[in-house]
């Protein structure tokens, strides 16, 4: 008698664990993040650094982003706001350019969803700040945060992903880009 | 009286020698920080230059003078913004020097044009730490100090 009450109070105990477990296997899975649109975590070679493996979400975002920083350099709208970097580089001396383009990539990382790299420069509002951040002359406007962005999506159509091919991802990133409008645009 | 002087002088070394200490400390602390680590750009030593044309150009002139200057030894990567006629370019800059290619490109080609040089007061700006080339002194420190801290 003792058995068959224990007995029944296992099974019941195992039912209803049984249909809460079955209640929680049909919550809906969560969407993709960018950075698994990207490429996400599968590892790849890094071409520019032979022998050494590399997220592909990452190598994707750093690509743009080397990409980016061409077309920013070539766009006369940009110049007045980079003159130390412009500077540095015209004498030989990478290292600030090499932590932007690792910096800007580290940000996108993040900010696409990565897990596995973690940001290290400075907060948007501070790296545009004039005061803060001196390697920034001026103030940056509505309009040129507009010119950048579309700097950017010629850097993106440069890796092969345009509005015509990939219009949602293009979406998706100039969204992200346009969130740090408000810190970024300080005038 | 001397055993006084002697007191007031092992201070006054013991301070300084402190002082350098620290002062040792925040210059590498600060090294570390303005040295990026590895991620494909430390090893690199590719540089970016640009040339302004003065003159409006056809099609197959942007072509022409893309391929003569990607085709130049230790050019990697080009970008014409063709709307405003510059040209981007970047190149290793252990093997090649953004002077010769504007000599070599002036020479073999008939077009306007200008070698970008940011202005003196731009050139004077930004971190001695990192030097002129990668072979400086802060760069290799950073670099050891990267090994070391990671
Ligand atoms: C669209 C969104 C933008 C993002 C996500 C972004 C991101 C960044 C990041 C991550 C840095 C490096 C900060 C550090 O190293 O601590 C940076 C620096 C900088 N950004 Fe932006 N930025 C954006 C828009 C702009 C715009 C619109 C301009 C100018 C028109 C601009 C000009 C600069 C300058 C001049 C620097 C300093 C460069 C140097 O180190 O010499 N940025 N930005």
């Amino acid at each position: 008698m003792k058995h068959s009450a224990l007995l029944a109070f296992c099974l019941g105990f195992a039912l209803a664990i049984g249909a809460c477990k079955k209640e929680e296997t049909t919550v809906t899975p969560t969407p993709a993040s960018l950075y698994d649109r990207v490429g996400g975590t599968a590892m790849v070679n890094d071409m520019s650094n032979p022998g050494t493996m590399i997220e592909k979400g990452r190598l994707t975002l750093r690509s743009v982003v080397d990409s980016s920083i061409f077309v920013i350099a070539a766009d006369p709208k940009m110049q007045p706001y980079f003159p130390t970097l412009l500077g540095e580089v015209t004498k030989g001396d990478l290292t600030g350019f090499a932590k932007l383009s690792k910096n800007f990539t580290d940000f996108m990382c993040v900010a696409t969803g990565s897990k596995n790299y973690t940001y290290g420069g400075l907060n948007m509002k501070a790296a545009h700040d004039p005061a803060i951040n001196k390697r920034i002359p001026m103030k940056i406007s509505n309009a040129d945060f507009d010119a950048f962005v579309g700097d950017i999506g010629t850097g993106l159509a440069k890796n092969g992903v345009t509005s015509a091919n990939n219009a949602q991802l293009v979406t998706d990133l100039v969204a992200l880009l346009n969130t740090t409008r408000a810190d970024i645009v300080q005038k | 009286m001397i055993l006084n002087r002697t007191r007031s002088l092992r201070r006054i070394l013991m301070l300084s020698s402190l002082a350098c200490v620290v002062f040792c400390g925040i210059a590498l602390v600060h090294i570390y920080m303005v040295v990026p680590a590895d991620d494909g750009y430390v090893n690199s030593d590719i540089q970016l230059a640009r040339i302004d044309f003065k003159q409006p150009l056809e099609t197959e002139e942007f072509d022409r003078i893309e391929g003569f200057v990607r085709s130049q030894h230790g050019v990697t990567q080009t970008y014409f913004n063709k709307n405003d006629r510059i040209l981007v370019y970047a190149f290793h800059n252990s093997q090649q020097n953004s002077a010769d290619v504007f000599r070599a490109l002036s020479q073999n080609t008939p077009f306007k044009a200008e070698r970008f040089i940011p202005s003196q007061e731009s050139m004077k700006n930004g971190c001695p730490v990192g030097g002129e080339r990668s072979a400086s002194l802060f760069r290799r420190t950073g670099k050891f100090l990267h090994k070391i801290f990671g």
